[in-house]
């Protein structure tokens, strides 16, 4: 039977919910600046707790580790940027001039002919890559159109996430202090256990998208494959997407030797690649670095997925299961520990 | 505000900083009196103040139950707690200022085998399992030293234990005895 506490319980969750949702949508760029910060939070703070715990004040801590990472950050685009640049630029001239306009004609007679059977004549392949590659070009344009907005809008992730290194324990312990005494044990074991749960989740799930990158770039490279660094790139933000992610980084890095080279020459090796580097990841690389894993249902990443693209486009897709992942996380820890302080059966 | 706090604030007031107590020294006299915090220098104690959670509790209200999962301890700053059995309903024990309970959840969420409810409207300083982790994880020189005096003091209870237990299995061995 519901009593008045448990249904004012769920009410809270449904208003909570709901105020979630309306401050996504009507300030997502600001609600975006606080979880991004918060994500860069919760993979630097082991590293300033380490400092910290070697007798550097908190503040002095905060400050190295901050500009420590700002300048790895730096180093890493200013060696890896002209590298990564000169490699698109290639891809676009080979796709708007080069060897692609001559061998496209004969790879689409090779795929119209092997799907003959289904009745396919004519694909406009030349046409439709071509109005691809633009609509991507002019969507770039328009990001550097708002290169002010983009300026503010790390300016303050920094400061934002400099803060939260620095007083996170602070605001933690301002934020619990407004708990009415009933809730107030309940409610700090839940905060700390979502805390930990969500820093073991994010930071393992970085991690291995990270060594994901470089052993796939690593792997392209070894096979001579072209744009291999921009193929690693997308293998590690791929990564992010269970089951969708690893199959399209695979497809691009295959569209992209196909592009470049005009054969399917590579595509087996490729995909053989990819299906290793899978393996690896499974067996190896996953139960190294990700000690909180997060199961969600195939149905649940597709429209997570979906939702995530109409909110915020291209970069809502690759975030949202993540996003649906920090979650699951939240709302499990939240409901373990409703059960454990008999607040919920 | 009760009238003492009130009375405070204006006696500050007329006489300034020649009259006025120093709280932050009042707080470290009070911690340094816990045992779990002898020993610590007056930069170790402010350290564990800064993570310490400051609690009113009126007369009447309870500041955990019985059965609820035990997450930490709580040190009497001002008022009376009563230590309450709800299984036997009885009073165990009244504490006050300078005083302490709940010592045993620091170390595991088992649940509380009593509960505590403010005697009278009462300030209390909580100090829990995530914040006793943090210091040492964070400040690992002061979070041994205060693991080792809770260490000491769980022995020492130990050893109380298992003596009366002793004494105990004694007399109804005596007792069997025809």
């Amino acid at each position: 039977m519901l009593t008045n506490t448990k249904i004012l319980i769920v009410l809270l969750l449904l208003a909570v919910a709901i105020l979630l949702a309306v401050t996504v949508y009507t300030i997502g760029s600001i609600v975006a600046i606080f979880l991004l910060a918060m994500l860069f939070a919760f993979v630097i703070t082991p590293a300033v707790d380490w400092l910290e715990s070697h007798g550097t004040p908190r503040m002095l801590a905060s400050t190295i580790m901050f500009l420590l990472s700002l300048g790895a950050f730096f180093v890493v685009a200013y060696f890896l940027s002209p590298l990564l640049y000169d490699q698109v630029m290639v891809l676009q001239e080979r796709v708007s001039f080069g060897e692609m306009r001559k061998s496209l004609p004969g790879l689409e007679q090779d795929i119209v002919e092997s799907l003959s059977f289904l009745g396919v004549r004519d694909l406009h392949l030349t046409t439709r890559i071509e109005n691809l590659v633009s609509t991507l070009f002019d969507n770039l344009l328009n990001i550097a159109s708002g290169l002010v907005g983009l300026m503010i809008f790390v300016v303050m992730t920094l400061i934002s996430t400099f803060f939260l290194l620095k007083d996170s324990r602070k605001l933690k312990k301002s934020l619990i202090e407004i708990v009415p005494n009933q809730f107030f044990e309940m409610s700090l074991s839940i905060l700390h256990k979502i805390d930990w749960s969500l820093g073991a989740y994010l930071r393992g799930i970085l991690l291995d998208a990270f060594v994901i990158g470089l052993v796939t770039t690593f792997a392209m490279w070894l096979l001579d494959i072209p744009n291999f660094m921009l193929i690693g790139m997308v293998a590690a933000f791929a990564n992010l997407v269970p089951y969708l992610g690893p199959p399209t980084a695979a497809l691009v890095a295959s569209s992209i030797s196909v592009i470049t080279l005009g054969t399917f020459e590579q595509v087996p090796l490729i995909l053989i690649t990819f299906t290793l580097i899978r393996l690896l990841d499974d067996s190896v690389i996953q139960p190294l670095t990700i000690s909180q894993s997060v199961k969600l249902h195939p149905l649940t990443i597709i429209f997570t997925i979906l939702i995530g693209g109409q909110l915020f486009g291209i970069l809502g897709m690759l975030f949202a299961v993540p996003v649906a992942g920090v979650m699951k996380v939240m709302a499990w820890e939240l409901y373990s520990g409703l059960k454990r302080y008999r607040a919920v059966y | 505000m009760d009238d003492q706090e009130q009375q405070q604030q204006s006696k500050s007031f007329l006489w300034g900083s020649v009259l006025q107590r120093d709280p932050e020294k009042d707080l470290l006299t009070l911690l340094r009196g816990v045992p779990i915090f002898e020993g610590l220098s007056r930069s170790d104690l402010k350290a564990v103040e800064r993570i310490l959670h400051r609690r009113k509790f009126h007369a009447g209200e309870y500041i955990f139950r019985e059965g609820d999962p035990g997450l930490g301890m709580y040190i009497i700053e001002k008022g009376e707690v009563s230590i309450v059995s709800e299984s036997r309903s009885t009073e165990i024990a009244r504490l006050s200022k300078g005083d302490f309970f709940g010592e045993m959840s620091l170390f595991n969420e088992r649940p509380r085998n009593a509960s505590a409810v403010a005697y009278e409207d009462t300030k209390l300083f909580g100090f829990f399992q995530p914040d006793l982790f943090g210091l040492l994880e964070t400040r690992p020189r002061i979070g041994v030293k205060v693991v080792a005096k809770l260490a000491g003091i769980l022995a020492e209870r130990l050893y109380k234990a298992s003596v009366e237990n002793a004494r105990l299995m004694g007399e109804i061995a005596r007792k069997d005895l025809p």
